[in-house]
């Protein structure tokens, strides 16, 4: 049997639970167990999804050899095996971002470990989030991701704990609903294999049931991914978040739980069932409100976190837009927006990251020709930017090409017109940035990291590095986007979400 | 015949490589290592574009198809006539250009200098991928990319005024961009096909007219906007803040002739001229183009500064083109695709002229130049020569383009237009006329005209080769590079309506 | 009419009772000014749910899913799946008090209060 489904979780379940040990003796090697591992996952993430590709077969994995609908099982197909590829590497690049913050720490020996961990055990939930083929054991790898998530917030800036609290209380409401919409299908079924599941409700004819069970996942699935208008944790949340650990947490977190809602809406219930189509109206109507409310809040505030947590509000929007559109179409521009959303949102907080590292920037205004100073990080932030607002031939407007084709494709234009309106305003507050960022007055700030100690006008190598590497990948994921609708999105989509 | 090339792909590769070489060394190497990178890429591109004259004349095409782009759609290049019109005199003009601005921004002792030039690139980068693009998609995305680099050029001097202008140029350029994008998709959905087909791929009478005049119009906008066609027509002046260059690039060669080429592209290559006449949006938009030229002119007798006068002149000849496209003749296009160049050498030339007396004297507004021929008579020349071809004078540029596009619209029986367009001739001439008159005047109104001379080579020899390069064509029109021959092509390609050639 | 309701009663009711509890709990959430009153609350809403899935695996009749001896029949269980799935369930409620109580302190310490009114007073908004 292939192992390599569980290995990319367990490798950094390892790196996770023995960093706090080896730091004990070398805290050094405690941060390289974890990244080690990470980055080791995101390798057999890679030949996992190579073989995918190859054999064009979803894997399927058995945990201790239970056969389901008895055991646990990991279904892994192009959808989440590429998404498991974004977060294995986003997770490990993280990881490597987060070492000059950690270094800078008093007490690194004993709190360095304990992030070092905490973060791991992020990625491992949301690795198994990704690959998790049963209704229950997503419930769990939810509230790993969601339990990290409270500790990574809490140990940021000084509002962290606040954020990470309600976080907490609004995030165990979203886990309870979606465990109720568990066990309502539980009751009407007695199984919680998916692909179990899907089977056995076909049969059911107490549609009351169903709707009550879709209706807790909305509910769920919403209160994770921060759709409008069950938001409110978010913006506090990735404001005030560990700054190494909010690329993870604001460019992955809330994306995962989408790609959750849509398997729910896809694979378990069927898109043709009598109440998927109110489902789908409503799942529209909190988009567009969301895409709307997120880019127009985004435009009040002048702290670089909150423009960034207000506008992903906005862009979680434009995935469950695709989610609602229910075509072809829709749901490539949902998967893709997931990928280059991910990209784009973690390249923003790294250079975030980047600018408080240096110079403790952490409003807008404060960035007044920082470009000069840090060259990589404003050039980042530009592509990052214009990714953002959708302009080719950046990976934003490709998904949004996407997403449009398949609103045309429904007749809902006015969905187009929301695409087009938000696309504006995110226009208006990134060029705000820039215009900050060429042409503002120069702010006397303190040098954290000096050229002259360091030989080096930029942040260290190891955070550039990740910064860079998001902005390529931004240009090639929208140059490339065929390589990956043609040979990973078109078959799986087709068949495992459509057919 | 059809020849699969690398060769268009190239052309547009070059000047990004060099904007990106020059991103990276600009800042640590010599000015003149710098602008070597920008000529040694100009040069190369002019000489790739050139290469492929002799084959598109013999009826040829070079298409490339590196990879597809969205699903279903390719990234594909293709050099047809009207294409090549355009990609000829954006990438023949950068030499000019950049040779000029090496003298002017050395001149005038600008900042940020590395950007700029960067900049500089990209947009011509882009330029030659909008002439070169085979279907809207390829096309939106070099158009988009042109909106984004030309922003920093509008907003070089980063103070307030740039700022505003800089603000103005996006919201316009950006809005109108989205509409564009938005129609392309529409237009996928329906017809299933993005590829420009000369004579258009949609059908009269294949959706109500209602319909099919909204998305004419969402089409039209985004090319409307950077033409500045009224009432879209509010950044240009504007954008008058930015270093000179920045204006004759900006005016003369890439930003506003990828509008009117937009607006070409569009309604003869997508629509196709029986569907836009069938839907009304040629008679719409020929009708804002007439509005424009007479206004713009009339604005423009008003302005003292040179460059805004010469801006609302842009305002007005670029109508010329609109016009002459949504006259929907044969001719007319002709005359339209000829205008592109005739247009872009005059312009280039008089916005160069304009620039030189500013390094050289400081002076901005016209009713201060009095005498300014004692000083410098060959700028003086240059200037007249490109204000009498403008208006349109015989045996110079201007008058090959616009005497095709009077006797299009005579022939298509709009006898209303000819009547515009011998108007606006003559309010042409009469607000660069007194320009003139002002230059050669025995009075001189500023000291600074009594002594020095000339601007400095880097900027002499540019106007000098563009005021004779516009002469050459209004006696030659089909000399090198055979452009009028190109758009002749254009022009019956579109009349016969073949199919894509791809 | 009695029978109905005592028909409904043994049917529904005790699900009308989790569901009570719940929004209570979700209520109390909402409605509380104490943060260490709104984990309380949380821990209701948990426990409803807990209570939710464990109704599911009753029947009548039906014993502890513990093999006990003689019984051989898979009927005389009731259903052991809910009960194996809400240890785990209430293990992550553990973790999650847990998690909660640590950043009551860790707020306490911050601002010297754990009352929402006097912590959004302290310009949280900003």
């Amino acid at each position: 049997m292939n192992h390599i489904p569980v290995l990319i979780i367990l490798f950094p379940l390892c790196g996770a639970v023995l960093c706090p040990l080896i730091s004990f003796l070398n805290p050094a090697w405690g941060k390289r167990a974890v990244v080690g591992t990470l980055f080791a996952s995101f390798a057999l993430s890679v030949i996992q999804l190579a073989g995918i590709v190859q054999t064009g077969e979803p894997v399927h994995y058995w945990m201790g050899g239970w056969a389901p609908p008895y055991g646990i099982e990991f279904v892994i197909d192009g959808v989440n095996g590429i998404i498991i590829v974004l977060v294995a590497f986003i997770g490990a690049f993280t990881s490597l971002f987060s070492s000059p913050f950690e270094e800078a720490n008093p007490n690194h020996r004993f709190k360095s470990a304990g992030y070092y961990s905490i973060l791991c055990f992020l990625v491992i939930g949301l690795l198994g989030l990704s690959s998790t083929g049963d209704a229950f054991n997503l419930y769990v790898f939810m509230e790993i991701v969601a339990l990290s998530g409270y500790g990574l917030i809490a140990i940021g800036e000084e509002k962290g704990p606040i954020a990470a609290f309600r976080y907490l209380l609004t995030g165990t409401i979203g886990a309870c609903m979606y465990l109720m919409g568990v066990g309502f299908l539980y009751s009407a079924t007695g199984t919680l294999n998916m692909a179990d599941l899907a089977i056995k409700l076909k049969e059911i004819d107490n549609t009351h049931i169903i709707i009550l069970a879709m209706a807790c996942m909305i509910v769920g699935f919403g209160i994770k991914m921060a759709l409008f208008p069950l938001h409110g944790w978010q913006p506090p949340a990735h404001s005030y978040a560990h700054p190494a650990a909010d690329p993870m947490i604001a460019g992955v977190m809330i994306k995962i739980p989408a790609y959750g809602m849509m398997r729910f809406f896809f694979c378990i219930f069927e898109e043709t069932h009598p109440a998927a189509e109110v489902v789908f109206n409503i799942i529209g109507v909190m988009a567009v409100c969301g895409i709307l409310f997120g880019s127009l809040k985004a435009l009040r505030y002048d702290k670089y976190n909150k423009i960034l947590a207000y506008s992903s509000i906005g862009q979680v929007g434009y995935i469950a837009l695709g989610i609602s559109l229910g075509n072809f179409y829709g749901l490539v521009g949902a998967v893709l927006h997931i990928l280059s959303h991910a990209f784009m949102k973690t390249g923003l907080f790294y250079t975030s990251a980047a600018l408080k590292y240096k110079f403790g920037i952490h409003y807008t205004d404060e960035l007044g020709q920082i470009y000069r100073k840090m060259p990589v990080t404003g050039t980042a932030m530009v592509a990052l930017s214009l990714s953002m607002i959708g302009l080719p031939p950046f990976a934003g407007f490709f998904s949004k090409w996407y997403l449009a084709l398949g609103a045309i494709q429904n007749g809902q234009y006015f969905y187009v017109a929301v695409l087009i309106v938000s696309s504006l305003l995110s226009a208006i507050y990134f060029f705000r940035i820039f215009e900050r960022l060429f042409m503002g007055e120069e702010k006397q700030l303190e040098d954290h990291y000096p050229a002259a100690e360091h030989g080096r006008k930029e942040v260290p190598l190891r955070m550039i590095i990740p910064v860079v590497i998001a902005a390529v990948m931004v240009v090639l994921l929208g140059l490339g986007n065929t390589f990956i609708v043609n040979n990973v999105l078109e078959i799986t989509v087709m068949e495992v979400f459509l057919g | 015949m059809i020849i699969d090339s690398f060769r268009p792909l190239a052309a547009i590769a070059v000047s990004l490589l060099a904007a990106a070489l020059i991103m990276l060394v600009g800042n640590k190497v010599k000015p003149n290592v710098r602008e070597g990178i920008t000529l040694i890429a100009a040069v190369i591109k002019a000489a790739l574009v050139f290469s492929m004259v002799p084959a598109v004349l013999a009826g040829n095409e070079f298409v490339c198809r590196p990879w597809e782009i969205v699903d279903g759609i390719s990234l594909a290049f293709r050099t047809d006539a009207a294409g090549m019109v355009f990609a000829c005199i954006a990438s023949g003009l950068w030499i000019v250009t950049s040779i000029y601005s090496i003298g002017y921004m050395r001149g005038h002792h600008e900042k940020n200098q590395t950007g700029y030039f960067a900049a500089f690139a990209v947009c011509l980068s882009s330029a030659i991928g909008i002439a070169f693009a085979a279907n809207l998609i390829t096309f939106f995305i070099f158009y988009e990319m042109l909106t984004i680099a030309t922003y920093p050029l509008v907003a070089h001097y980063r103070n307030d005024a740039a700022k505003a202008s800089g603000r103005k140029y996006l919201a316009y350029t950006l809005i109108s961009g989205q509409i564009f994008f938005a129609a392309i998709v529409a237009i996928y959905v329906i017809y299933g096909t993005l590829e420009f087909t000369p004579g258009g791929f949609i059908g009269a009478g294949s959706l109500p007219a209602g319909i099919m005049l909204v998305l004419f119009i969402m089409m039209i906008g985004g090319g409307a906007v950077k033409a500045g066609v009224m009432p879209l027509h509010g950044w240009l002046p504007s954008a008058m803040v930015a270093p000179t260059p920045v204006s004759a690039l900006l005016h003369a060669v890439a930003v506003v002739k990828a509008g009117a080429f937009c607006v070409l592209r569009v309604v003869c290559y997508v629509f196709g001229p029986e569907a836009a006449g069938w839907c009304g949006g040629g008679k719409l938009l020929s009708w804002l183009a007439v509005c424009t030229i007479i206004l713009s002119s009339c604005i423009a007798m008003r302005k003292d500064n040179l460059k805004a006068r010469l801006a609302f002149s842009t305002i007005g000849q670029l109508s010329y083109i609109v016009l002459g496209i949504s006259v929907l003749a044969p001719y007319s296009i002709l005359g339209a695709a000829f205008h592109i160049v005739a247009h872009a050498f005059l312009k280039i030339t008089l916005f160069m002229c304009a620039g030189a007396i500013f390094v050289t004297t400081h002076l901005s507004e016209i009713s201060t130049m009095g005498g300014l021929a004692k000083r410098m008579p060959v700028t003086a020349t240059c200037f007249t020569v490109a204000s009498l071809g403008i208006a349109g004078l015989p045996l110079l540029a201007g008058f090959v383009s616009k005497m095709n596009i009077i006797r299009g619209a005579f022939l298509a029986g709009q006898p209303l237009f000819v009547a515009t367009l011998v108007a606006a001739a003559l309010l042409a001439l009469s607000y660069l006329i007194p320009v003139v008159r002002i230059f050669f005047g025995k009075e001189v109104s500023s000291p600074v005209l009594n002594e020095g001379g000339e601007a400095s080579k880097a900027m002499l020899i540019p106007i000098i080769i563009t005021a004779v390069v516009s002469f050459i064509l209004g006696v030659m029109p089909n000399a090198a590079l055979h452009l009028y021959d190109f758009a002749a092509m254009a022009a019956e390609a579109i009349a016969q309506g073949g199919g894509p050639i791809a | 009419m009695i029978d109905i309701l005592q028909g409904f009663l043994a049917e529904k009711g005790i699900y009308m009772l989790t569901f009570i509890l719940m929004g209570l709990g979700i209520f109390g959430m909402i409605c509380c000014g104490n943060y260490m009153k709104k984990v309380v609350c949380m821990n209701i809403m948990q426990v409803a749910i807990i209570f939710f899935f464990l109704t599911l695996g009753q029947k009548d009749g039906g014993t502890l899913p513990v093999l006990v001896k003689d019984i051989f029949e898979a009927e005389a269980y009731i259903n052991p799946l809910p009960h194996a799935l809400m240890l785990t369930a209430i293990v992550v409620s553990l973790g999650t008090t847990g998690v909660a109580l640590a950043l009551l302190m860790k707020i306490k310490e911050i601002y010297g209060t754990i009352e929402e009114e006097e912590i959004t007073g302290k310009g949280w908004k900003k």
